[in-house]
C-alpha cells in the first residue's frame, strides 16, 4: 500500500476537489498511517500542505475517539 | 448560533436500557439548552481500536446540534461527571450535512479507495 502511494506526486485529495476531510470516515484514514499507525508523510504521501494539515487532524481526532490505533496493537 | 457535532462513546456494560436513558439525557440536555438536533446517528457497538477503561468495545453516539456557544462546555461538563461514558468529542461542524446525508457517507469516491487496497 505504500508503495502504491510512493509513487503518486499529486495530492489526491486536491484531484477530488476535498474540502474537509472528516475524522469519521475511518476507512479513507486508515490509508494514511503507517502499519505502526504513524501518520505518513507528505513525502509519501503525496499531498499538498492543506491537506496534509487537515488529514493530520482528523487522524488525531480520530485517535481520540478510538477509531484509529495510536500504536500497533500490544500482543501479550 | 453555530453548528457542533459531538460523538460520545458509552461503556456497553451498563446495558441496553441504561445506554438509551443515557443518550436521552444527553439529547434533552442539548435540546434543553434551546439547541436543536439535526442529526442523530447511532454508530452502535465498535471495537475500540486501543483498551479504554479496560474496555475493548464501545458504543458510539454521533450527534449533530445547531445551538449556543456555552452548550459545548456544558456538555463536555456533562461528559466528565459521566462515569459510563468512555470518550467524548465535541467540535464545531464545518461539513456541510445535507439534510438526508448518511450516517457513514464515505467522502472519497469508493472506487478510488478500492484501487489502493
Amino acid at each position: 500500500m505504500v508503495e502504491e502511494l510512493k509513487r503518486r506526486r499529486s495530492c489526491r485529495f486536491c484531484e477530488q476537489k476535498v474540502k474537509l476531510i472528516d475524522y469519521k470516515d475511518e476507512r479513507l484514514l486508515r490509508r494514511y498511517i503507517s502499519d505502526r499507525g504513524k501518520i505518513l508523510p507528505r513525502r509519501i504521501t503525496g499531498n499538498c500542505a492543506r491537506h496534509q494539515r487537515q488529514l493530520t487532524m482528523a487522524i488525531k481526532r480520530g485517535r481520540h475517539l478510538a477509531l484509529l490505533p495510536f500504536t500497533a496493537e500490544v500482543t501479550r | 448560533m453555530r453548528k457542533y457535532e459531538t460523538t460520545f462513546i458509552l461503556d456497553p456494560s451498563i446495558g441496553e436500557e441504561k445506554i438509551e436513558s443515557e443518550i436521552k439525557r444527553v439529547s434533552d440536555l442539548i435540546q434543553g439548552h434551546g439547541a436543536k438536533i439535526l442529526q442523530n446517528d447511532r454508530w452502535g457497538m465498535r471495537k475500540l481500536s486501543y483498551p479504554i477503561a479496560k474496555k475493548n468495545q464501545g458504543y458510539y453516539v454521533f450527534i449533530l446540534f445547531e445551538g449556543e456557544e456555552s452548550l459545548p462546555k456544558e456538555l463536555e461538563r456533562f461528559y466528565i461527571l459521566n462515569e459510563s461514558c468512555l470518550r467524548f468529542l465535541t467540535v464545531k461542524s464545518e461539513t456541510e450535512y445535507a439534510p438526508e446525508s448518511q450516517p457513514k457517507e464515505r467522502s472519497t469516491p469508493k472506487s478510488e479507495a478500492e484501487d489502493l487496497e
